[in-house]
């Protein structure tokens, strides 16, 4: 009962915050009300009883990338002085297409039939650490060196050009 | 409530289609951005729910997760050293007006 009154909290509030992390104008207010909702999706994660995961999504998402958001919110030009006006034509396109999609996933999961299975198990860390580095052993060392290339072309990218480049 | 698979996946179905609205509405890369991880967080919970209620092995759904944090990282990063690039080029960020690729 309490993990209900807890699920729905957690719920509303993780809803709510992402709404105003795509509604509001100002891109702070969104980086903000984003870090909300990514806490919220952590809190959700504890709730499916995957207490590792949880951490990391508060580390990785509100910690790292939260941040660089932010960062590239101060650097990139400030928005008071160029507000682009949505049409309305637009935003309503936009509401329909968001409630479509909406509308088609909630048929596909209230039609279809689940074989819920056991909810034991083992979520052990430990579990959790042999699995990364026996099944999936391959993508994990997949995933590092796209890290890797990652932040050698982001590098190479925001580097400054020479000026008779 | 939350013993239901049904109601985690219907909160993970409102995440994404916030996200697919704020990806069709925003006109400022940033906040298309911040849609794309509202989309890749109800995947997460996505995964995490099926992990829970339906399949046996109570790690695979984890890992998973793990696989979708480090590609949503790198994701951001290079996002966001584009938008650095771009406004460096063009003094703005909004995808309308970035519409020539001359480097």
């Amino acid at each position: 009962m309490a993990k209900d009154i807890i699920f729905i909290g957690i719920s509303i509030l993780t809803v709510a915050s992402a709404i105003m992390a795509v509604g509001f104008k100002r891109t702070v207010h969104n980086a903000f009300s984003l870090m909300l909702c990514l806490a919220g999706v952590a809190g959700i994660f504890i709730l499916l009883s995957s207490e590792f995961v949880a951490v990391m999504e508060i580390i990785v998402y509100v910690g790292a990338i939260a941040i660089a958001i932010i960062f590239a919110i101060m650097f990139s030009p400030p928005h008071f002085m160029i507000q682009p006006r949505r049409s309305l034509l637009k935003v309503l396109r936009s509401i329909a297409i968001g409630l479509f999609f909406f509308s088609a996933i909630y048929k596909v999961i209230t039609s279809t039939r689940w074989a819920i299975s056991s909810q034991e198990g083992d979520y052990s860390i430990k579990h959790l650490g042999e699995i990364l580095l026996g099944v999936y052993a391959l993508p994990f060392e997949v995933i590092g060196i796209a890290l890797f290339i990652a932040i050698l072309g982001a590098l190479l990218m925001a580097k400054k050009r020479d000026a008779n480049e | 409530m939350s013993d239901h698979l049904t109601s985690y996946l219907i909160l993970s179905g409102l995440l994404a289609s916030i996200g697919v609205y704020g990806f069709l509405e925003r006109r400022n890369l940033i906040g298309i951005l911040i849609s794309i991880e509202l989309i890749l967080n109800a995947a997460s919970i996505n995964f995490l729910a099926f992990n829970k209620f339906l399949f046996p092995d109570k790690g695979m759904g984890q890992a998973a997760v793990i696989f979708i944090i480090g590609l949503a990282a790198v994701e951001a990063t290079l996002a966001l050293s584009i938008i650095l690039v771009l406004y460096r080029g063009m003094t703005s960020i909004n995808i309308e007006q970035a519409n020539n690729l001359k480097g």
